[in-house]
């Protein structure tokens, strides 16, 4: 049983994690300025105005940092250390943070091309998360 | 004669590894007590405060009411400065524009924390929601993973080298061996050492991370005209400059935002408005919670073209009798950081050194330094200060 934090989701970013539960990966983006925007906000941080519209974006990113990580932050997550963390920019310009799944700790580099996958977590919660292209670099 | 505010006393609590009986107010009011008495005052001339918050009293609200309530102050303005890493430099320069604005005549500034890991239990731990929500179900808590994302991506940028890093840690070592308050003053390292150190998050070495400690520290800034007269040298602001922008550089849509921090937007305006160039500065006590940090202020803040700082790091002496003195007291990494009061010992060490206390590790003619507070992701507060 994977017994990694499940997130404590708000009215306003429901729909993202609801979306993820179907393996579907949305972001906010403002209707008038065109910018997306990840974390979920009721205002676009680019023009301030509140028209946001959740849209389907292709969850092909690149590895923008990393670090891996070799001491566990909770108890959950013992059995993965080392992990790696990273910051992944995906193609529509945000960039958000995942733990790089099914890849070599010594394949992992800056500029890595990845795509969004999915881990399952207790209760079949499915948390977005990124591997390498093509699987296994 | 000057009529600007300055700082006229301080205290620094030596840092310690043992907490038993210490409490946030307790440390608070003793280091508070002893600025007082340096600055040539009584308690009942303060009627000023500002302080910072502490982790070893849970975050609590109404802190500063808590603090004058405990220290039985009488004041006529008072705040929390909560600026993380930005919190002591921040203090200082609101202190002085609170005086200048006629609200009061001594301010003191102060914070105390304690660091006590059996009795320190947060559950959720005092991070925003956002951060519950989108950092921890990735298992990203506290601050080390993300400066380690950011010191990779300063290498892949500029090639910076980890021996470059290091080489913060070893200088900061040298300066520690001078001060018998540090915390890690007792042995010397070499940039092997570091290197040898385990790795936390790769690729930041255990000798990378700040330690935490309890500790505490204080100063008072005082009406021109009593700074004049008090039994110290006055400590004169030549400038300050804050700058306060991304929570977490994860989100930073924008490349350059992740690797050139806020610390030049203000440093830019530090060293405008004060015209002052960077030579000027006879000390720096920059904010050293990672190796990566001190790096990186060292270039945005314009002593060296950006991306060069580790090649920088390398071509000087950055020990109290170098050519760049830095954070002479040993920095936090190995000073010690006390709890939320890691910034004040960057502060303390710089009145320090312009009091002409420095002994041991008194840098030679000190007239101005500059001070940097903050972990530049998040906050940032910049300080030229002159005696």
């Amino acid at each position: 049983m994977n017994t990694k934090p499940i997130p404590e989701m708000s009215d306003l970013s429901r729909h993202y994690w609801e979306q993820a539960q179907r393996e579907a990966l949305v972001l906010q983006r403002c209707t008038r300025c065109g910018t997306y925007q990840f974390y979920p906000r009721a205002w676009c941080t680019s023009c301030f105005c509140q028209e946001l519209e959740w849209t389907p974006v292709s969850g092909r990113a690149e590895v923008f940092s990393f670090s891996i990580v070799h001491y566990p932050p909770f108890e959950s997550y013992t059995d993965s250390v080392p992990y790696i963390l990273a910051t992944v920019k995906l193609e529509e310009g945000p960039q958000m943070m995942c733990n790089l799944l099914e890849c070599d700790l010594d394949a992992v580099r800056v500029g890595l091309p990845v795509q969004v996958c999915y881990e399952v977590r207790e209760g079949d919660f499915k948390v977005p998360q990124f591997r390498p292209v093509g699987g296994g670099a | 004669m000057s009529t600007k505010p300055a700082v006229t006393g301080f205290y620094e609590m030596p840092p310690t590894r043992d907490p038993r009986g210490l409490t946030p107010l307790r440390i608070t009011a003793d280091v508070a007590n002893r600025a007082i008495a340096d600055a040539g005052l009584e308690k009942g001339q303060i009627d000023g405060l500002l302080t910072g918050q502490t982790m070893g009293d849970g975050f609590t609200m109404l802190w500063p009411t808590v603090v004058v309530d405990y220290l039985g102050l009488d004041v006529r303005y008072m705040n929390t400065v909560e600026n993380g890493g930005g919190s002591s430099t921040g203090m200082l320069w609101r202190a002085c524009a609170a005086i200048e604005a006629g609200m009061c005549d001594h301010v003191l500034c102060v914070v105390g924390d304690v660091w006590d890991s059996k009795t320190l239990s947060f559950n959720p731990p005092p991070f925003p929601k956002v951060a519950r929500e989108f950092d921890e179900p990735y298992g990203l808590v506290g601050a080390t993973p993300g400066y380690a994302m950011l010191t990779r991506r300063h290498m892949h940028e500029f090639g910076t080298k980890p021996e470059q890093l290091a080489k913060i840690a070893v200088d900061q070592r040298k300066n520690a061996m001078a001060n018998p308050t540090a915390l890690y003053g007792n042995k010397a390292i070499e940039i092997e050492d570091v290197l040898n150190s385990r790795v936390i998050c790769d690729p930041v070495h255990l000798l990378e991370v700040v330690s935490p400690c309890t500790g505490g520290g204080a100063f008072v800034v005082s009406r021109g005209d009593y700074a004049e007269r008090g039994p110290n040298p006055p400590v004169r602001l030549l400038g300050a400059a804050e700058a306060g922008g991304n929570r977490s550089i994860i989100y930073a849509t924008h490349a350059p935002k992740y690797t050139t921090s806020m610390v030049k937007r203000a440093a830019d305006e530090l060293f405008k408005k004060t015209g002052l160039s960077r030579s000027d500065m006879d000390f720096a006590q920059i904010y050293d919670c990672y190796t990566v940090v001190v790096l990186m202020t060292i270039e945005d803040a314009g002593f060296c073209v950006k991306g060069q700082s580790g090649a920088f790091a390398e071509d000087h002496d950055l020990t109290f009798a170098g050519d760049f003195p830095l954070n002479t007291h040993g920095g936090q990494l190995s000073f010690g950081q006390p709890g939320l009061g890691g910034g004040m010992t960057q502060v303390m060490e710089a009145i320090r050194q312009l009091m002409g206390r420095g002994e041991a590790r008194q840098v030679k003619n000190a007239t101005k330094g500059y001070v940097a507070n903050g972990g530049i992701v998040g906050q940032h507060c910049g300080l030229i200060l002159a005696n």
